[in-house]
């Protein structure tokens, strides 16, 4: 569903058009469950996310002003969903701090990185060692194939910490790639 | 824009999102930097691994929940939408009533619904309606005004307003066609004649 029938879609279920949100729901839900995980870390939570949100458009549709993509939009709302539930839940791992960190010095190989991005579990065990914003914003960037600017109004940050958050993670998955499979709990 | 920064937009160089000023630039500091060349083959090995994570399907069970979860939510609101309007609608029912004693010749409408509810059986049906949650007032006027509907009671503490319609009108031929055009508008969730 590109953004143009998702907006569509978005007037058919501000008219009550069920058959219109289930067609949005089976289009968007597991991009949405995907972004909801990398900050909750839990696919129950992640799930009770996606009802939520999904709800949401159900009842706010009619409020989509069209200055954003749907995309943008949804993970927003996803966004807010999710910490909002970490909040309720009381579990929390400081991802506010994120921009106060120092700079990360990268002790990495990049040949070795690269052969271990090649690994799709290397790859997940290294995305768990970050943070949640760091998580996000690698997320978004590329399994959603999102712009700079665009994970700025997601994520409701500048588009300059974007970019510092990048680099930090970036440098940090690449430290952990490098290393020898099975040391990745050193990070 | 210095090396850093050409750094720094490798990711969305990666993506292929960068702008076309963004791009050249960072493709012009690529034809130069062996470590930036390194840096982006990495990235693109990891963007190529996340793409893999199987996305998790849309569940049949997540669409039933959430679809049960809209259902409960507008029972809810259909129970609850009288109540914050009873004031309003009851003014409304008391504003057509009296527009009905104020007409300068009495109508047989008017004298139906002073003469009791035998001679209104007469000449209207009597039906029950039900309103949904998001109907506005303005688009029930005009419906009651194009089948010449009169409020007789209601809304109840469910909901259910009672509308005296005329038996005969150019409007609809018969019964089964003016509760088939009832039950066609969009502002009305459920519609039952009296006494059938």
């Amino acid at each position: 569903m590109d953004d143009q029938q998702a907006r569509e879609s978005l007037v058919r279920i501000g008219q009550g058009d069920e058959r219109a949100m289930e067609q949005f729901y089976r289009a968007h839900a597991s991009g949405v469950v995907q972004f909801a995980q990398r900050t909750l870390n839990n696919p129950t939570d992640a799930a009770e996310v996606v009802n939520l949100v999904m709800l949401d458009v159900w009842r706010k549709s009619a409020s989509f002003e069209g200055k954003s993509t749907v995309r943008t939009w949804l993970f927003s709302m996803t966004r807010f969903k999710a910490i909002d539930l970490v909040r309720r839940k009381a579990r929390h791992d400081g991802s506010e701090d994120l921009d106060d960190h120092h700079d990360i010095a990268c002790d990495c190989d990049l040949l070795k990185a690269r052969d271990g991005a090649e690994q799709k579990e290397k790859i997940a065990a290294c995305m768990q060692t970050l943070k949640d914003g760091f998580k996000q914003v690698v997320y978004l960037t590329f399994y959603e194939g999102m712009a700079y600017p665009e994970i700025a109004d997601i994520m409701g940050i500048p588009t300059g910490t974007v970019k510092t958050r990048m680099m930090q993670a970036k440098k940090l998955l690449m430290a952990c790639l490098s290393r020898d499979y099975g040391v990745v709990a050193e990070i | 824009m210095d090396n850093t920064d050409f750094s720094e937009l490798l990711p969305w160089y990666a993506n292929g999102t960068l702008d076309e000023q963004e791009r050249r630039a960072v493709e012009a500091w690529l034809a130069t930097s062996e470590q930036g060349r390194a840096e982006l083959a990495v990235l693109e090995a990891l963007a190529k691994g996340l793409k893999q994570e199987a996305a998790p399907l849309p569940s049949d069970l997540g669409w039933q929940r959430l679809k049960r979860d809209i259902r409960a939510e507008q029972s809810r609101h259909k129970r609850s939408w009288w109540q914050p309007g009873l004031a309003a609608a009851a003014a409304v029912v008391a504003v057509l009533q009296v527009a009905i004693l104020l007409q300068p010749e009495p109508t047989p409408s008017v004298q139906l619904l002073s003469q009791g509810s035998g001679q209104v059986l007469a000449d209207h049906w009597l039906i029950q309606v039900e309103f949904s949650d998001d109907s506005r007032w303005s688009e029930l006027a005009g419906l009651m005004t194009s089948i010449d509907a009169r409020v007789v009671d209601g809304p109840s503490s469910v909901g259910i307003v009672r509308l005296a319609v005329p038996k005969f009108s150019v409007s609809y031929a018969n019964l089964s066609e003016l509760l088939q055009y009832l039950q066609d508008q969009p502002s009305i969730v459920h519609v039952a004649v009296e006494g059938r």
